[in-house]
């Protein structure tokens, strides 16, 4: 089987290649090992499922955990191994352990770097919940809920099998959680077959002392379409890493990141989409709020591969810093080896204008009001868009932001 | 089709045979290739330096032989610096006059033009040939005003203390690995001086020369542009092509002092067989101004990104770059400018064109600290693709770490569309004239920054390559 394996930037080109940073690791003092993995393999029966990860967990074993400059994070040590953790659900998914052999080939199939190599194989080895969702063609799933509970770490790996011409809405929910040190680490593969298509949002609420890393690689074949709205807030770091594959001529794609951090918040992203065939379309579309000493930095790359003609790029980025402390990075990359395509970037990154702020407090807001409301209101399409499948989460989701603001 | 395929685009072209034609290789002095302690004590003894510059290479030695090779950027596998020759000291004495300068070395600058461009449109002239200045004059009356445009040897030797104040403190060794490879074995460049108030009417121009094979070139250039001063310096750089590795390893330092204002310009038109990894970089103090025009069309590989750095309140920066990247060509080219006070402000438009499967890569990086209360800056990358060989990146990082900041980047990557194209040839040009007339217009907001002789000169250049790319 022909195996695919994404890598976050590939720095060649014919017979040059050029020198690719290398990110330091650090072998922590205690790691999970043996006692922790075999505890995941009894939460499952699946035995193509065993012998994926125990091959995973051989990979863990050769990775040290990444010292990141910008995110502040020098090596890490795993927290007290729990080896299951309950996510509750609405609408119709089955558990990782109900994967089909064609799912277990989508596993074997699909590798990819993540935001780090052993963050995505920790999440895969030591698994403690997952879900396999398999539509039939030419299904129209109703919506499902993923609502996870954050209590204890939690290591995902999932696949979401769309066969052509079907529809799926999944919402994964991170719940608010008190401030303690938790984590997550996730791994999932999405494949669109032809003309299926998803709508995914992820909404992760995280305290100011977790660390989120959510990785998912999403492949999209012929006129498939997906649209993903990426909503994260808080967190002592927030990782998310979205890798899309246009595969298939026609495949499009829509991403609509969404960052606040306040604290000392750092929200370290990297979105990726890779044009391989003609006539595909991908756009990135981010707003971001950061304040107090928080810092966001924001990857967005587009890379156009040869033979991906008439191909449409484009992404634009815009963070608004609050406080005079916050950071705000940002790296928009194009890369192109296609000439017959069109593709742009866009970044900002400025303060609140001066006479919106005005305009309001001739209206009676005081100042802090005038910008909290301004602020917010850059993640206003984003909360109507999950008020469409529930008001409730809808009204937490702008509580929290309008909280932190 | 082409309706007038009797317009010979030849006649459009500047001959080849201007840059790349080889004199003998001749040179009064040479070391051994490689670098090694005993190699640099050398070079430093034949120039007869003092202690302080001696031990400035030694200890740049040092961090070259213990430091990594950077973690971005082309990759060097294939440049053996021990097979490179440090120091070739030409047949020919540091000369104020043409008739002094030895015969085939004036032949070559004639043939490049540089005596004829001095006589019309500059206010002096340095030309380097391989490892040393050969000829270097200004005007009598800029000399007059207290201007120094000297060879680096002589200034530091005259100018001591002048020179060591300035000497690698705006890139020390420690900077990267080249940077200390250059600060041990660096020889030629300019040093130049402009006092006060003074602004030099026409520009001045240095122009770097390669001879010999497998030769190392590192001439290091100050310029110090004091209070109120201005000046505008042209750079151009060839060599013809050898078989083996050449490397370029300059330098370039500037100081632009409280409401002084420079302009740097650079046309590197270096062989195809040559590695350039050079590092420029100016210091701007309040109100002062730096513009960078950076056009970088010829090299095997090169690693050049002029920086700016913006320390006093209000000062201003400006960088217009070209990169030309064709067959197998890894132009790693961008810009870095640093904004630390309030005030300043940055400009960047970068345009790379890339052909017959040549690599542009463009990385920039854009900081605006803490105390840049008020700062404002806007960078725009253009990249032209001409085939569908090719592949050109842009890869900027910026970085904001203020709150009152207004910053602004964007990118776009795009080609010549048929209907252009079909229209030009309508109008009898033939496709390569056609072709060549689009990236002319893609480079025009370059070029017209540049003097009208090196406008004609680039243009000449893209027709060339243009022509020889389509084939």
């Amino acid at each position: 089987m022909e195996t695919i394996f994404e890598k976050s930037i590939d720095m060649r080109h014919k017979d040059l290649k050029a020198v690719e940073w290398q990110v330091p690791q650090i072998t922590p003092k205690k790691d999970y090992g043996d006692y922790e993995f075999q505890a995941s393999l009894e939460q499952i029966s699946n035995e193509l499922l065993k012998t994926f990860k125990n091959y995973r967990y051989e990979a863990y074993k050769n990775w040290g955990f990444p010292k990141w400059k910008r995110a502040k994070l020098n090596g890490y040590e795993p927290d007290k191994y729990v080896s299951f953790v309950p996510v509750s659900t609405t609408g119709k998914i089955l558990g990782l352990n109900g994967i089909d052999q064609d799912g277990i080939e989508i596993l074997a199939k699909y590798d990819f770097e993540g935001a780090h190599r052993k963050f995505l194989l920790m999440a895969e080895a030591f698994s403690n919940t997952g879900f396999y969702l398999k539509t039939n063609e030419g299904e129209e799933r109703e919506p499902i809920t993923l609502t996870y509970d954050w209590k204890f770490p939690i290591y995902e790996t999932s696949v979401y099998n769309l066969s052509p011409f079907s529809k799926a809405t999944v919402i994964r929910y991170l719940m608010p959680s008190k401030n303690e040190r938790l984590f997550r680490t996730t791994s999932n593969r999405i494949i669109v077959k032809e003309n299926a298509s998803l709508e995914l949002i992820n909404i992760n609420l995280c305290n100011n002392d977790s660390i989120n890393i959510d990785n998912t690689l999403i492949e999209v074949q012929k006129n498939g379409k997906v649209e993903v709205i990426d909503l994260n807030i808080g967190g002592r770091i927030t990782s998310p890493h979205i890798v899309f594959r246009l595969a298939g001529e026609g495949a499009q794609a829509q991403l609509f990141p969404y960052f606040l951090g306040d604290k000392d918040n750092v929200i370290d992203m990297l979105y990726l989409m890779r044009f391989y065939s003609p006539e595909t379309t991908g756009a990135i579309d981010a707003k971001g709020v950061i304040k107090d000493k928080a810092k966001a930095i924001f990857r967005g790359f587009l890379d156009l591969k040869k033979g991906a003609k008439e191909a449409n790029a484009s992404e634009s980025e815009y963070t608004l810093t609050l406080s005079e402390k916050a950071k705000a990075e940002a790296l928009p990359s194009l890369l192109v080896d296609e000439n017959e395509v069109n593709a742009a970037h866009a970044a900002t990154v400025g303060s609140i204008e001066k006479e919106k702020l005005y305009y309001l407090m001739t209206r009676g807001f005081s100042l802090e009001e005038a910008k909290k409301l301004i602020s917010s209101g850059l993640f206003e399409s984003a909360i109507d868009r999950i008020k469409v499948f529930d008001e409730g989460m809808s009204q937490v989701v702008k509580d929290v932001i309008f909280q932190r603001i | 089709m082409a309706k007038n395929e009797n317009v010979n685009i030849e006649d459009l072209l500047v001959d080849q045979s201007k840059f790349d034609f080889r004199n003998p290789e001749t040179y009064a002095y040479k070391t051994i290739p490689g670098l090694n302690e005993k190699i640099v004590q050398e070079i430093s003894e034949q120039k007869e330096e003092p202690t302080w510059m001696r031990d400035l290479r030694l200890k740049s030695l040092h961090i070259f032989d213990t430091w990594r090779d950077p973690r971005f950027g082309v990759d060097v596998s294939d440049l053996d610096v021990s097979k490179i020759v440090a120091y070739i000291r030409p047949r020919a004495k540091k000369s104020t006059s043409w008739n002094d300068v030895p015969a085939e070395i004036k032949d070559t600058f004639d043939k490049l033009g540089i005596p004829e461009a001095e006589k019309k449109a500059l206010s002096g002239v340095g030309a380097q040939y391989d490892s040393e200045i050969v000829y270097q004059n200004i005007k009598k009356e800029l000399e007059n005003l207290g201007v120094i445009f000297l060879n680096m040897e002589s200034a530091v030797k005259e100018y001591p203390d002048l020179v060591k104040e300035y000497f690698m403190k705006a890139v020390a060794p420690t900077n990267h690995k080249y940077a200390a490879l250059h600060g041990a074995v660096w020889s030629g460049g300019t040093f130049l001086y402009i006092p006060k108030g003074v602004k030099v009417p026409l520009p001045l121009q240095a122009y770097f020369r390669m001879n010999n094979p497998g030769m190392g070139q590192m001439e290091h250039t100050i310029i110090v542009a004091d209070e109120g001063s201005e000046v505008a310096f042209i750079e151009g750089c060839s060599a013809p092509y050898y078989e083996i590795t050449n490397l370029h390893a300059g330098m370039v330092e500037i100081y632009v002092k409280k409401g002084a204002r420079v302009k740097y310009a650079t046309i590197q038109n270096w062989s195809k067989n040559t590695y350039n990894l050079n590092t420029k970089r100016a210091i701007v103090d309040e109100d002062g101004i730096m513009e960078w025009v950076s056009g970088s069309l010829g090299s095997h590989k090169t690693m050049i990104y002029p920086s700016s750095i913006l320390k006093g309140k209000g000062a201003k920066t400006e960088t217009k770059a070209i990169t030309y990247a064709g067959p197998n060509q890894h132009m790693d080219s961008g810009s870095k400018v640093f904004m630390f006070a309030p005030y300043t402000s940055a400009n960047v438009d970068a345009r790379s064109i890339s052909i017959g499967g040549g690599w542009a890569f463009y990385r920039g990086w854009l900081k605006i600290g803490e105390n840049a209360k008020g700062a404002k800056a806007s960078v725009s990358c253009q990249a032209l693709m001409l085939d569908n060989e090719s592949k050109s990146d842009t890869v900027p990082l910026i970085e904001v770490y203020t709150d009152e900041a207004d910053v602004g980047h964007e990118a776009r990557i795009g080609r010549i569309k048929e209907e252009q194209i079909y229209y030009l040839m309508s109008r009898g040009l033939s496709e390569a004239e056609a072709k060549a007339m689009v990236v002319r217009g893609f480079v025009e907001p370059f070029a017209k920054e540049l003097p009208l002789e090196y406008a004609i000169e680039l243009n000449r250049l893209i027709n060339l390559e243009v022509e020889s790319s389509i084939g």
